[in-house]
């Protein structure tokens, strides 16, 4: 029989009423989790059972009254129950990578004695995650073998970054429930490189089943530890990524543009000679510069080549800069703003394409014209490929479901991005005019460069995209300059311009539960809705 | 002037109407007092002894002012090819040559935006592009035949194209018409062999003034002599044996009359190309031809003569049933 280390080993010291009224057939009579203990062989008699768990359990000694038809409790049965079996349970791996990142699957049937907390014992090294920060999920297969019927999330996974050059094979893992009980399991760990941890992580969280919508049971699932632990893990990865990038300029140097376009490419390399294409027709693109950074080693090679005969067809003057892995749009968007020779940035999706005849020398005109403020931070009305609208500035909604999870808070709130006229008919004058927004789309931002320094950047919390513009453009309403909505026109193939893969999506996971808290309270405090009273939004669409 | 005539493939080495054009175009301009011709004509795996170790243009069978361009990588799904040497020795030819008109009549192999790069170079010259397909228009090998019933097309979007070839959604056909019209509006004249081609490029949205309807014209070969009337009943196909061209039609049509019992008629099939046909296509007509190879001479309806250069036209039709 198990006990929590932390537990008294030793007999206290016997007090003599008990000795005195003690008797063993009626200890083990009035408790007989302990007489199937013995029987196990964890303990020589119920009397060594009492001296050095019992009495301090406040477990019943002496006969008493039994009142009919009335349960009589004598001490707490969660505390005081003796289990003979430990829970059924299994660890399926456990992999670590080379910086300290720690994956654990399994699953336990600790609905009857939770689960507390599992160590993993490595050669060197061990580590403990707690119960309570692994997420919990559906295990279909378990769900199958122990055939209880009960809609119980068997499965579990947890994700530690330790920040630490780690490595492991021969793996004792004990998995320690609240009764005390522990299960022992050996097994060898898988070491893995980082990216493919972070891989593996984040597909575990966007496939994983569970009841009920994923939608908020991912974010349930990680906002106790895992989701932070994810964040941090990634963020190492993305500043390693930056890391000795290669850069090469096309086209002419020295030069100072009226702006800069920084195109941030995920997998696909041919919407850099699109872009060249349609936007080199454009009266005025002599005055812009693109600045490609490609967060796909993969594709590097053909991307350069392409840049080369962009450069002898288009004659757009342009920068290539090529991770040796995937930093994410915020981290690859604030590095690539450094290599900007101009005052404005155009932060813009490869999948973005002129609608308009001179839309870059309207862009040009704009920025020229209109008060500071209108332009420090701006979007743009972007089309679908049918013609309707697609964005024209992102408002806030907060979707509410209740929570069972035990030592939850009851409900689980995200907050959703919406796009103003999304759908609408392409000339539908509200959501063309210029106007402040609570938001706008990273799909097209064209920002004062020092006004984007200043605000830091993107954030590179967010793993690989998604929140980082709503999140940008909160700060700037915070700093007191919102975002524009300004009327120039472009089409976006929106998510045509990068391959989407399942830890694109367990990273949007992470993403709604990280921008949700960070921005839960303020948004809910006059930025909810399609027409939020925000004073920073009034105020600038009185000015 | 100097005319710079850039042809896919070589009537030479693969025989085709397009390059059969081209050439005559060629050899008439070159027989043309005043004017300078060159022609720059693409070969591709199908002539691998012609490639030429780190040669990317070369000279052809020491066939003056004729040059192949040896392609590589050619990318079908954008119509482009993604290689940057092939791009600077095109740059280095069009300096070269200094041509007064580049007359594109095709643009595969070479890469639509070839168009586009040529007016790069070369800022003032006119750039004449013959359309002899819809391949600009229409992804589906240019044919405007839908696939997914086989009809005719009569109007090519991003959902309709979608639907014909599945494999990309359609913002990639959406995409795929920007990128050729963009390219177009390099061009100065824009050249069809029929009125109809006109009327669907000006519907696709392509300015009516780019463009001049100039028939396939043939070279001075002999002229066809007078037949006796007789019964009409020995036919002849003529033609690349490739799925747009039907020859599977015919013989679908001699496989049903047969069965009627009507077998007083004969189909001579001239014609190459076959290695350009669908897989399906390909063994439906090699497995037809190879079946009428084993009835007795008597019986066969059939007789492929395989292929033939323009010059033996007359000799393969004089004996056919006028119609």
């Amino acid at each position: 029989m198990m006990r929590k280390t932390n537990e008294p080993t030793t007999a206290p010291t016997p007090q003599p009423e008990a000795t005195k009224h003690f008797n063993e057939e009626l200890y083990l009579r009035l408790n007989p989790d302990v007489r199937l203990a013995m029987a196990a062989g964890s303990f020589s008699s119920g009397r060594e059972h009492f001296e050095r768990y019992g009495r301090a359990e406040g477990r019943p000694f002496l006969p008493a009254a039994m009142q009919r038809g009335r349960v009589s409790v004598s001490a707490n049965p969660h505390k005081t129950r003796e289990h003979v079996k430990p829970p059924a349970c299994a660890i399926d791996s456990v992999k670590i990578s080379a910086s300290g990142a720690i994956l654990v699957v399994g699953w336990v049937n600790d609905a009857q004695d939770p689960l507390d907390c599992i160590e993993l014992y490595f050669a060197g090294w061990s580590v403990a995650l707690d119960g309570a920060a692994l997420a919990r999920v559906r295990r279909p297969d378990a769900e199958a073998a122990l055939a209880t019927g009960a809609a119980y999330t068997y499965g579990l996974w947890g994700f530690l970054y330790a920040a630490c050059q780690l490595q492991g094979s021969a793996c004792n893992a004990l998995l320690r429930f609240f009764s005390g009980q522990e299960v022992n399991v050996m097994l060898v760990a898988e070491n893995i490189g980082d990216l493919e941890m972070r891989k593996a992580a984040l597909e575990h969280l966007a496939t994983a089943p569970h009841f009920g919508n994923a939608y908020f049971a991912q974010v349930t699932a990680i906002e106790t530890s895992i989701g932070a632990q994810l964040v941090n893990f990634s963020k190492t990865l993305s500043q390693r990524a930056l890391q000795a990038p290669y850069i090469e300029r096309f086209g002419r140097s020295g030069r100072h543009y009226l702006g800069s376009f920084i195109v941030c490419l995920y997998g696909k390399p041919e919407y850099m000679f699109l872009q060249n294409a349609l936007f080199s027709r454009q009266p005025g693109m002599e005055d812009y510069e693109f600045i490609y950074i490609c967060n796909s080693p993969e594709t590097a090679e053909p991307l350069l080549k392409e840049a080369r005969i962009c450069t002898h067809i288009y004659g757009i003057d342009m920068t290539v800069i090529c991770l040796n892995a995937n930093a994410g749009f915020g981290a690859a968007n604030n590095f690539a703003a450094q290599y900007a020779n101009s005052e404005r940035l155009i932060i813009m999706n490869p999948d973005v394409f002129p609608r308009e005849p001179a839309l870059v020398r309207k862009h040009s005109e704009l920025v020229e014209s209109l008060p500071a403020a209108q332009t420090a931070l701006f979007g743009a009305p972007l089309y679908y490929d049918d013609g309707s609208l697609m964005h024209a500035g992102m408002y806030f909604c907060a979707d509410t479901a209740p929570n069972f999870s035990p030592g939850g808070t009851g409900q689980t709130q995200v907050l959703r991005v919406e796009h103003y006229g999304k759908g609408a008919p392409p000339d539908t004058a509200c959501f063309l005019q210029a106007r402040p927004v609570p938001a706008i789309t990273g799909a097209f931002i064209s920002t004062q460069k020092t006004w984007f320094e200043k605000l830091g950047g993107f954030s590179p919390d967010y793993i690989f995209g998604h929140y980082e513009d709503a999140d940008l453009c909160l700060r700037s309403i915070h700093a007191g300059q919102p975002a524009w909505m300004q009327d120039i026109k472009l089409w976006h193939l929106e998510g045509k311009g990068s391959a989407r893969q399942a830890q694109h999506e367990g990273g949007s996971a992470v993403n709604r539960w990280l921008f949700t808290k960070y921005w839960g309270n303020q948004i809910t405090n006059g930025l909810l809705g399609p027409a939020p009273d925000h004073p920073g939004l009034t105020v600038a669409a009185r000015a | 002037m100097k005319v710079l005539l850039i042809s896919l493939y070589h009537p030479e080495l693969v025989r085709g109407g397009e390059q059969q054009i081209a050439h005559e175009l060629f050899q008439g301009l070159r027989a043309t007092p005043g004017v300078e011709a060159t022609l720059l004509a693409s070969i591709d795996h199908t002539s691998p002894a012609l490639y030429k170790s780190g040669a990317r243009i070369t000279g052809f069978d020491g066939r003056p002012a004729e040059f192949l361009f040896l392609t590589q990588e050619y990318d079908y799904t954008w119509e482009k090819t993604p290689n940057v040497a092939l791009a600077e020795s095109f740059i280095e030819f069009l300096r070269l040559i200094q041509p007064d008109i580049v007359h594109f009549h095709h643009f595969m192999t070479f890469g639509i935006d070839y168009l586009t790069l040529t007016r790069r170079v070369l800022p003032s010259v006119k750039i004449i592009f013959t359309a002899h397909e819809f391949l600009t228009i229409c992804a589906a090998n240019g044919h405007m035949v839908r696939r997914v019933d086989q009809s005719l097309c009569t109007r090519a979007s991003a959902v309709r194209c979608h639907q014909c070839l599945p494999e990309h959604p359609p913002e990639h056909y959406f995409m795929r018409e920007m990128w050729m019209k963009t390219h177009l509006e390099s061009v100065d004249v824009i050249t069809t062999p029929s009125r109809f081609m006109v009327e669907q490029f000006t519907s696709w949205g392509l300015p009516a003034d780019k463009f001049v309807h100039v028939t396939n014209g043939q070279g001075t070969h002999r002229t066809m002599p007078a037949t006796a009337p007789g019964r009409r009943n020995r036919f002849g196909f003529f033609g690349q044996l490739v799925d747009a061209k039907g020859l599977h039609i015919l013989l679908a049509a001699v496989a049903l009359l047969r069965a009627d019992g009507f077998t007083d008629f004969v189909v001579e099939i001239n014609g190459d190309n076959i290695q350009f046909a669908t897989p399906e296509r390909r063994q439906e007509i090699e497995s037809f031809l190879a079946e009428e190879a084993r009835l007795p001479a008597a019986e066969r309806q059939v007789i492929f003569n395989g292929a033939y250069h323009h010059q033996q036209l007359v000799d393969k039709i004089i004996h056919l049933s006028p119609i």
